[in-house]
């Protein structure tokens, strides 16, 4: 009995110690293995809730002991009763959204939301806040500031937690805009110069500014209120030193800093260009866009620790991401990143490169791929410009996943008015995706339909790197320039198409020649605009990418049936720009006359196979190099 | 009796139960490893220097083993017959406004011998090359002779999308791992005699990173005189 109780424990030991100890030890570091599992949700702990100092009773309390004060020192104010002349700025509204429908209302709504109430501690700055109270699957209530004269007509239900009073405690030149403002799509920052948003800027609410105006006017020093405001409050800890000289050490003029996201196929940090900025502390909400070298520059005081963030979208173009740890309804919400709570000797420079994360379904990587498709989206409408291609739409639904959707595609859902096509549109991008996380998909996508979608993970199992990604969206932008050429109708019926083939179909399937003639555009375009997009970068990496790019377009060979889709002509519009090919690959290419946007005007609705293609070509241009066009697309096969 | 001698008998059950029961815990992250590692490919091309004659030869080989540590030296990966999907751009450098992917060109102004695997040419300017795998090396050796006179430049690259490999003394306590394969080089004579000034003084292209930062090296340029 003894012995086998000895071997017992004996082999306890050896069990737990193989889990230590191996043969051939593995060469992977720490921080690769850390890296390699993902990260977890990054999910906000919020910390002990604060009385608001901030609600008009406060205020108005606050304002009658100040009067009081000031009547003892025998200092002169312009006002009696003070307190009965002030009215709310704002509402703090807290929204409780009970289904995808409303959830995907309030988002359109383009108020400035904020996942976790702005009066409560935060004990740990994650990415999203999910409010214990809704349950694990429940949609989290969303909080903001709506001007006290602004109605609120979504209909989500809502608690409006307090009236608020908001000016600029700051006794110095820094006049800080109104938090909250009507948002017009592509006109996130009305205070930014550069934005073009006139209509904002009219509109622009300045209650805080009006508050703070009718203080000084009251002769109310606004430091003293804030003070009291916050010894009434029990938040004593926020007292300011009241010596002027002193509290402009301790507090910021401006939150700035720099924005990028790595390149992991180059090995730089790019920056990244247009994206939403959020800080915040209290109920100081400040936004701006970075600029196009990844900069950012906000003019606010922060005399204490304030929050950043980057979100993905601009106010028109928004990327979204299905992932497999998120939870369910944070689908709808633009991806974001918090960077973290900074000191005011921090603010001044608050910079975050986003890092690869080899595990597709990590938060990280979502946000990675979500910087990449930013600078992408918006480089493709900038190249387009560069090359004479006519292309004005940027408000664009994106959608990003890990492996659980179709590959990627420009569906241009938001452009098409058949219901049945919009769904069985949806079904496709999201077959094989089973269970709750597919039915929660189907509702959410059905109230944001998707303009461009991309799947980042590999094949083989790994995050995509930077390269992969950029001739994928490159290729759907493609898409979405050629969608604003030929619109709705033919869209309808190309998406309908690959529904009902359940992909290219082959050469024969009635209708194939809309799909040669489109895929080969956008197939032109991604690598097209990917090889110049490495070219402009320094160093061996970029140019051996800018080379694949390139050469991957010219080395089709038509005549290669096994390959799949040989049959779309990825290489005939890069052959019409460039110069002769080898016999190997049996294509007669003696034409190099044409340039892309010669191409692209003869992609036009009433053009659907690749015959058509060339007669369009032809007369539009003249008839430019016509024996050598003929001969170029006869080698596809057309 | 009988009740004491099947209590010690349950005793001593729970007593052999409980390590394997721990061992199945303990010894598992549940989980999946996703790994990216980067490589880089040597190529060597003789002999090295700047200028040549018309008809002189130039070699090209390719050598290495099916396993391989990654670029910084951690980890090995085994790639068992695989596909780098490589190609090699061979192009005149003639305009000195225009990137080095925009040169034209050049396949015409050379003449491929191929030893061992194969360099073929698909474009004026794109050769897809197909390395020999004999087991255990991937091998390629090539002789290019120089037909015309002119400033040229070779840049070999990979596929953008290389699929998995095979990680050598993988950590233990993962359910899978994922040994992927990240942005992979090829790095032509150790990244010296590589001829840069001539790629930098008849291109727009530029050179200027750190070799800290820019690792690959798929480059090399050479001058054709009469």
């Amino acid at each position: 009995m003894k012995s086998l109780r000895n071997y017992s424990f004996i082999l306890t030991f050896l069990l737990i110690s193989a889990c230590t100890i191996e043969d051939s030890p593995s060469l992977l570091t720490t921080e690769e293995e850390i890296t390699g599992q993902g990260d977890p949700e990054s999910l906000m702990v919020l910390g002990e809730k604060k009385e608001n100092p901030f609600t008009i009773e406060n205020v108005r309390s606050a304002l009658d002991f100040l009067e009081n004060k000031y009547q003892k020192e025998n200092r002169r104010i312009n006002c009696s009763n003070c307190s009965t002349s002030l009215t709310p700025t704002h509402r703090y509204v807290k929204f409780r959204p009970q289904n995808y429908d409303q959830l995907t209302a309030l988002d359109l709504t383009n108020y400035d939301l904020w996942d976790y109430p702005l009066d409560v501690d935060v004990q740990y700055v994650g990415d999203y806040y999910h409010d214990s109270g809704v349950g694990q699957d429940g949609i989290t209530p969303f909080y903001t500031l709506v001007p006290y004269q602004y109605p609120i007509t979504v209909n989500v239900p809502y608690d409006v937690i307090s009236d608020i009073y908001l000016y600029n405690e700051d006794d110095g030149d820094i006049q800080d805009a109104d938090p909250w403002d009507p948002t017009y799509p592509g006109c996130v920052d009305p205070t930014d110069i550069e934005a073009d948003c006139p209509a904002a800027k009219k509109t622009l609410i300045n209650n805080t500014l009006e508050a703070t105006k009718n203080l000084d006017e009251m002769g109310i020093d606004r430091l003293d209120l804030y003070n009291v405001m916050m010894e009434l409050s029990g938040n004593k800890d926020e007292i300011l030193d009241p010596t002027e000289e002193k509290a402009r050490i301790y507090s910021t003029n401006t939150v700035a800093g720099t924005i990028k996201v790595k390149d992991n196929s180059i090995n730089v940090d790019v920056p990244l260009k247009g994206v939403l900025i959020k800080t915040r502390r209290w109920f100081k909400l400040r936004r701006a866009l970075t600029s196009f070298n990844g900069q950012y520059s906000i003019s606010v005081n922060y005399r204490k620790k304030a929050i950043v963030s980057v979100h993905f979208t601009d106010g028109s173009k928004k990327i979204r991401g299905i992932n497999n740890v998120w939870k369910f309804w944070q689908f709808a919400i633009p991806v974001k990143k918090t960077i973290g709570e900074f000191s005011t000797s921090q603010l001044q420079n608050v910079s975050y490169t986003f890092p690869y994360n080899s595990n597709p379904n990590s938060n990280a990587a979502t946000q990675w791929v979500a910087g990449h498709t930013w600078n992408t989206t918006r480089d493709a409408v900038y190249k387009n410009g560069q090359l004479g291609i006519n292309y004005s739409a940027d408000a664009l639904n994106i959608w990003v996943s890990s492996r659980i959707t179709q590959n990627a595609s420009a569906p241009m859902l938001r452009t098409l008015f058949t219901t049945s096509i919009i769904s069985s549109g949806l079904d496709f991008y999201l077959a094989g995706v089973s269970g709750p996380i597919g039915v929660v998909a189907k509702q959410i996508l059905q109230n944001l339909l998707p303009d461009i979608t991309l799947r980042y993970g590999n094949s083989s199992g790994t995050t995509q790197s930077t390269s992969q990604i950029v001739e994928t969206i490159y290729h759907e932008m493609g898409h979405a320039t050629h969608n604003t050429l030929v619109g709705n109708s033919y869209w309808t019926d190309y998406i309908y198409y690959i529904v009902t083939n359940g992909g290219y179909g082959n050469k024969n399937t009635s209708g194939s020649g809309r799909i040669a003639v489109a895929e080969a555009w956008g197939a032109y375009i991604g690598g097209l605009y990917g090889s110049m997009y490495y070219g402009s970068f320094s160093g061996g990496a970029a140019l051996s990418l800018s080379n694949s790019m390139v050469l991957n377009l010219e080395n089709q060979k038509p005549s290669n049936t096994s390959i799949s889709n040989y049959w779309i002509p990825r290489g005939l519009y890069y052959d019409l720009t460039d110069t002769s090919e080898p016999s190997s690959t049996a294509i007669v290419d003696n034409v190099n006359a044409y340039t892309p946007a010669m191409i692209f005007q003869s992609l036009s609705s009433n053009v659907l196979t690749v015959g058509q293609f060339k007669t369009d070509l032809l007369a539009r241009q003249n008839n430019l190099q016509s024996t050598q066009v003929t001969q170029l697309v006869q080698g596809y096969g057309y | 009796m009988a009740t004491n001698k099947n209590k010690i008998r349950a005793g001593l059950i729970t007593q052999l139960l409980f390590p394997l029961i721990l061992a199945s815990f303990s010894c598992t992250h549940n989980e999946t490893l996703y790994l990216s590692k980067e490589f880089s490919l040597p190529i060597e091309i003789t002999p090295t220097k700047e200028d040549y004659k018309v008809g002189d030869t130039l070699k090209i080989d390719i050598l290495f083993p099916k396993i391989i540590f990654d670029r910084g030296n951690n980890v090995q990966y085994l790639f068992e017959n695989y596909d780098f999907d490589a190609f090699l751009g061979i192009r005149e450098l003639k305009d000195k406004s225009k990137t080095l992917v925009d040169q034209p060109g050049a396949n015409d102004k050379f003449k491929i011998i191929n030893k061992i695997g194969e360099i073929s040419p698909f474009s004026q300017s794109g050769n897809k090359i197909f390395l020999s795998f004999n087991g255990t090396e991937y091998k390629l050796s090539s002789n290019i002779i120089l037909l015309e006179p002119g400033i040229y430049n070779f840049i070999f690259s990979t596929g953008l999308s290389l699929s998995n490999a095979e990680l050598i003394n993988p950590p233990s306590g993962y359910e899978k791992i994922i040994a992927g394969v990240g942005p992979t080089y090829f790095i032509v004579n150790r990244g010296i005699d590589i001829n840069i000034n001539l790629l930098t003084n008849n291109t727009t292209t530029t050179f200027d990173l750190p070799d800290s930062i820019d690792w690959a090296k798929p480059v090399f340029s050479f001058q054709v005189i009469e």
